[in-house]
């Protein structure tokens, strides 16, 4: 089991883009109250500049990270930084919530007018925090769910300090591998075009497990094609360099390379030309895990991505990609050649291998 | 800390099905509370339904609240408080 299923930074994508990354949104979504945006961009100290997803407010507007990448069991946390660009309006009103459809009900975190968080368990209020906070400012939200027993628990953490401690409530047990709903709300209504911002969104599958703070999750560009661990014909749309057409922020489907005739154990491996501090501008003190995400089209294809460090390589779950765009992903919390740690001196690469045809 | 009954106001989850929270009673109807700072529910009565709350010194009576010693809550509720 690992522990970290999801690591998001947000890019430069339209809706439409994370959709085709496997995104889901409201059914009435438009680019017109979903856009990334620099102004607000949430940027730990010392890091490169980045992206914020932003939400305007509406009923029942939502946003979901891909379920392929969601914890496998009925627990978990979900760590979410957030900001919104006015004074918290609705009385009570999501911010992040687990559901199961099975049962239909919420392990959820709300927001009060008066900063406060309140937590649900079983759709069931249970505490409303005794600090309220100003969410003007980046706060780190964490809520950290337990469906898998016939007593659901919860609790939440505020920039990694405990909100409301652990509560429970009698529910039935969900089973192993039942898809539990991640969602993201906006939770101010304003009239700006982006009222609620998200700079990052982790989510682990353990509800036992810590959930620090002070972390971040970026985006680094791909630099180099990694001959020596390519197999195939892989032929860029343009150029002649594979990573040059799929390093793109945003995501531009357009741009691409492709084996035009792919057999089974075709890889595509692109690299850095610098090592991890190099490419992130400074030295990490440490590096959870570095994660692979691709976007192909193959109908009937299986086909799965990969993080290595030379010739090891982590993979992640081998999925059927389909006619439109399709996501396939992996998290590497250990090295794969030695299963230590990441570190700043290291240089991972990116693999997408071809299963079958 | 204050112990209180407070109706139950149910409202849309954030995904189809019923959420339930302390509401006011506003008339005959029941309404969203703002719950105050620091307060919690260590049992929620589905048969009446209604919560129980314990809430920091100082809270208010709300309309539709009914205030209750921690006696009183355990008599009805033997086993809920525990430690609060």
């Amino acid at each position: 089991m690992i522990a970290i299923s999801l690591a998001w930074a947000w890019g430069a994508d339209t809706v439409t883009d994370l959709q085709g990354m496997g995104w889901t949104f409201d059914t009435g979504v438009t680019s017109a109250w979903y856009a990334p945006g620099a102004t607000y961009q949430y940027v730990a100290p010392g890091a490169p500049s980045g992206y914020s997803g932003g939400m305007r407010w509406g009923a029942n507007m939502y946003m979901s990270p891909p379920v392929l990448m969601q914890p496998a069991n009925a627990e978990g946390s979900i760590q979410v930084v957030t900001r919104i660009s006015a004074a918290l309006t609705p009385l009570s009103w999501p911010i992040v919530a687990a559901h199961n459809s099975t049962y239909n009900k919420v392990i959820a975190a709300y927001a009060q007018t008066s900063g406060a968080v309140a937590l649900y368990v079983d759709s069931v209020w249970k505490s409303t925090s005794a600090t309220a906070y100003n969410f003007t400012d980046w706060r780190t939200v964490t809520i950290f769910y337990d469906m898998t027993g016939a007593t659901w628990k919860g609790r939440i953490e505020v920039d990694g300090v405990e909100s409301n401690a652990e509560a429970t409530d009698a529910a039935i047990a969900i089973g192993s591998g039942s898809v539990i709903t991640t969602r993201l709300y906006p939770y101010v209504s304003s009239g700006s075009a982006l009222a609620t911002h998200f700079g990052m969104l982790v989510i682990r599958d353990t509800y036992a497990e810590s959930a620090p703070v002070g972390r971040y999750a970026t985006i680094i560009q791909l630099d180099s094609d990694v001959g020596a661990r390519t197999t195939g014909t892989w032929t860029p749309d343009t150029g002649s360099d594979s990573f040059a057409r799929i390093n793109e922020n945003p995501l531009d489907t357009a741009n691409y390379t492709e084996e035009a005739s792919p057999s089974a154990s075709d890889v595509l491996t692109c690299g850095f030309t610098a090592n991890l501090a190099t490419k992130l501008g400074f030295t990490p003190g440490t590096i959870d895990a570095v994660a692979c995400y691709t976007y192909s089209t193959g109908l009937n294809n299986t086909a799965k991505a990969g993080v290595g460090d030379g010739s090891s390589v982590t993979h992640g779950a081998t999925g059927t990609i389909g006619s439109g765009t399709t996501l396939a992903g992996v998290i590497a919390e250990t090295k794969p050649s030695t299963g230590g740690a990441w570190a700043g001196t290291d240089s991972p690469e990116a693999a997408y291998t071809v299963v079958s045809v | 800390m204050l112990y209180f009954y407070a109706p139950s106001f149910t409202f849309p989850g954030p995904m189809g099905g019923d959420c339930f929270a302390p509401g006011l009673r506003v008339g005959d109807a029941i309404e969203a509370a703002e719950m105050p700072l620091g307060s919690s529910s260590p049992h929620y009565d589905r048969d009446l339904p209604r919560f129980v709350l314990a809430c920091p010194d100082g809270t208010p009576t709300l309309s539709g609240w009914e205030s209750r010693t921690k006696e009183q809550v355990e008599a009805d509720y033997p086993g809920i408080l525990g430690g609060v």
